[in-house]
């Protein structure tokens, strides 16, 4: 398994995205991505420009759609059939999220809480859900800077964590929202998957079984060891709880670093959160650290602190870990 | 070569009927090679003034409510626009989704045929039956908004 960059929410002129499909792919290649999902709004046509040839030399591509609908923007992946969201009504969209799962899709809700209609229309999620076993993702951070917009943002990681601590088994995303390659005056991010092979469908399937991370700069290392079940775990595992966890924990300050370098990422601190954002663990990053961490039943997942452009704040974190008695 | 109108739309629309899609059926004779789509709606954008300042006060009170608000802080947000957003979508006859144009622009044409279509639709055989033509009223933000559709056949 490797971990590889992705940026997953994406737009080209099949909507109102400023790139041609080849353009976005060489300007996510570029920008050291390792895969894109291609999720223009309303419309699927731009898949049918992806070719073996673009996915081999350039970059691999995961087919999707963004639901740009009325009270909400959802980001549909790798969905066999194509399901229609122009009769959605905010209080059936179970129905909706049900009938993709059934055509082997992945739901992921954009941006829940970006500000919405008219500036932005339909852009702050408020469709009823109660079937959240069916939701994969959401995308807990968009946008710039995203661990500086508490509004857009903290209320996302908020909406999560309380998903989480009611049962639900959902990762997270990073979605740049991508419609144009504009210059950078702060960091953007990306979501890291884990991946037996660089291929859409194994990206695909590193979301749907949670092997994710987001970061602002560095990729995010979690090496954790199972001693007692003598295996590697990754996030979106199921795991014993009392098993007694080995974790080598720190950030990588090479990889893609002409990207976020510029922005003065000093990360700080890795602490292990549970249920309630509580912090069951905690461990300094200088550089690397070594926890030892038997995880209760529950939820657990690393959140990687530091400071960037001057200013203390989260800069990485995993999709969560299950720990079951 | 000769075209058919086979359908036209030229009425307002007004704010409540906003947040819902409008479907059209259209009727294709046999031998249809190409469909073109003229849509156009006009204003696009609320000009300043009260309705403007209070739609976009309520707006941002909605979405970013204090605590939050003072992100906003320092943003030229009473600059921000407020627009029109309405789009069309295509069905063909056989009930396949063709795509959807959703962009800004408040004048689009689109072509649709078996070897090429416009951005945003997939390539369709122009098959004789009804279609339908979705109209997308994402944001009516101008009281009324007026709204022009031209759905043509092109045939051989
Ligand atoms: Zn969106
Ligand atoms: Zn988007």
């Amino acid at each position: 398994m490797k971990w590889i960059p992705a940026e997953l929410h994406t737009h080209t002129l099949h909507s109102d995205g400023r790139f041609t499909v080849p353009k976005l792919c060489a300007c996510a290649k570029r920008h050291g991505l390792e895969m894109i999902a291609l999720t223009d709004h309303n419309t699927l046509s731009g898949l049918d420009e992806l070719t073996d040839e673009l996915s081999r030399e350039t970059i691999p591509v995961i087919r999707g759609i963004e639901w740009t609908a009325y009270y909400g923007h959802m980001l549909v992946l790798d969905c066999g059939e194509y399901v229609d969201w122009r009769d959605v009504s905010q209080g059936d969209m179970d129905q909706k999220i049900r009938q993709i799962r059934a055509n082997g899709g992945l739901v992921g809700i954009a941006h829940p809480f970006a500000i919405g209609s008219p500036l932005c229309t339909g852009c702050c999620w408020e469709y009823e859900v109660s079937a959240w076993e069916q939701v994969n993702y959401i995308e807990v951070w968009s946008g710039e800077f995203p661990a500086l917009h508490r509004g857009r943002n903290g209320r996302a990681e908020d909406m999560w964590q309380s998903l989480l601590d009611r049962g639900f088994r959902i990762a997270a995303s990073y979605g740049r929202d991508w419609h144009a390659d504009a210059e950078d005056k702060a960091p953007w991010g990306c979501t890291y998957l884990a991946v037996e092979e660089s291929t859409p469908s194994c990206g695909a399937a590193a979301l749907r079984e949670g092997r994710t991370m987001v970061t602002m700069g560095p990729r995010p290392i979690a090496e954790i060891y199972d001693g007692r079940a003598q295996r590697e775990i990754y996030p979106g595992c199921t795991i014993p709880a009392g098993n007694p966890l080995s974790m080598r924990l720190g950030m990588d300050m090479e990889e893609r670093h002409g990207e976020w370098e510029r922005f003065h990422f000093i990360p700080e601190l890795a602490q292990v959160t549970g249920a309630g954002g509580r912090i069951l663990a905690e461990a300094r990053l200088d550089p690397g650290a070594h926890l030892q961490f038997t995880p209760p039943a529950g939820h657990f997942r690393i959140v990687y602190r530091g400071q960037v452009m001057g200013k203390p704040c989260a800069i990485a974190f995993t999709s969560p870990y299950y720990a079951e008695a | 070569m000769n075209e058919q109108i086979l359908f036209t739309l030229d009425r307002p629309f007004r704010p409540a009927e906003q947040n819902q899609t409008y479907f059209f059926p259209i009727m294709v004779p046999a031998r249809c090679e190409k469909l073109t789509i003229d849509f156009s709606y006009d204003p696009k954008q609320l000009a300043d003034g009260e309705v403007f300042r209070n739609m976009l006060a309520a707006c941002l009170s909605k979405y970013m409510p204090p605590p939050y608000s003072q992100e906003l802080e320092g943003l030229p947000v009473e600059k921000i626009p407020l627009v029109n957003l309405l789009t069309v979508s295509l069905d063909a006859s056989d009930r396949r989704y063709i795509g959807c144009a959703h962009r800004h622009p408040p004048r689009q044409r689109h072509e649709i045929s078996a070897g090429s279509a416009s951005r945003g639709f997939r390539p369709t055989e122009i098959q004789e039956g009804t279609w339908r033509l979705g109209l997308q009223c994402h944001a009516i933000v101008t009281d009324p908004v007026q709204v022009n559709i031209c759905v043509k056949g092109v045939f051989q």
